[in-house]
């Protein structure tokens, strides 16, 4: 997994360049989360919403909002979706994202609109790592692990 | 002559309280009322971001992006994203929707604008020098 300025960005990842990660299960739906750097410029979460089961998205609107101390911010889907399942664990431990945000701390699964077209325009892969580390230089971040 | 901080400031006040009005009348089921603050809520604040894309923004970057700029930008976006979520909300008439969307956004304008207030106004203020009164009275009543 690439590391850069202590945050993890894993290539086999799709990203939307700014918040959002996404990885394709088996069953078509894709599940979505807050990048290392994300949450490491968020803070400490202290609250997450996630909308509920069955609600259609369209690109660009939020799945789900978290708040820090000192930040607030919604989650943008970038293709339009159905919420499908949401990580009941994260809505009872919101710090699952600062911890373990690929993994537990992972948000929502979505069913998109358009199976074959979603991750389409996405990045993955050492194009997205680089342009991560651009973001990462842009907003000044330097990433820490969160413990329990 | 009025200086940016000033300005700006007090717009977010008056923002703020649009914003407000527009809550407690959905909590009231007053939903025209409702339409008519958020209206006042959504054109007042675009403005004022307008404005500081274009003037406040390019005056303390000089040229190059700072991680400041580069923050706050962001922050216009996430708030354009709940602007539109709070419209769809009013449309639809769910008033714990739009409650929760506020309360959201709220908390969202009060950490950006507390950054702005104390950053970027000051900054701003510095490098526009006798500019500032122009930026300011772009903002409008």
């Amino acid at each position: 997994m690439a590391e850069y300025r202590g945050c993890q960005l894993p290539e086999d990842l799709f990203y939307d360049l700014d918040y959002v990660w996404l990885r394709l299960g088996n069953d078509g739906l894709i599940t979505i989360g807050v990048t290392d750097p994300a949450q490491t410029m968020g803070g400490r979460v202290l609250s997450v919403h996630i909308k509920k089961l069955g609600t259609a998205l369209r690109p660009g609107r939020h799945v789900a909002t978290l708040e820090s101390g000192k930040w607030v911010g919604g989650i943008p889907v970038p293709f339009a979706a159905t919420v499908a399942e949401r990580n009941e664990a994260l809505l009872a431990d919101p710090h699952l994202v600062n911890v373990d945000p690929y993994g537990t701390g992972w948000i929502a699964r979505l069913r998109p609109d358009d199976p074959e077209g979603a991750l389409r325009g996405l990045a993955t892969g050492e194009p997205a790592v680089s342009a991560l580390k651009q973001w990462i230089d842009r907003y000044d971040v330097e990433c820490m692990r969160c413990s329990d | 002559m009025q200086n940016i901080g000033e300005a700006f400031t007090h717009d977010h006040r008056r923002l703020e309280q649009a914003l407000e009005a527009s809550v407690a009348h959905v909590g009231a089921a007053r939903w025209d009322e409702a339409a008519a603050t958020f209206a006042i809520f959504r054109r007042g604040i675009e403005r004022h971001m307008e404005v500081e894309e274009q003037v406040l923004f390019p005056a303390v970057e000089g040229g190059a992006e700072t991680p400041l700029t580069a923050i706050l930008r962001k922050g216009h976006r996430d708030l354009r994203v709940f602007f539109d979520e709070l419209d769809d909300a009013l449309q639809a008439r769910d008033a714990e929707e739009y409650g929760r969307i506020a309360a959201s956004m709220r908390a969202l304008l009060e950490r950006h604008d507390e950054k702005e207030e104390a950053e970027l106004y000051p900054a701003a203020q510095a490098r526009l020098g006798a500019d500032a009164a122009a930026a300011a009275a772009r903002l409008g009543g």
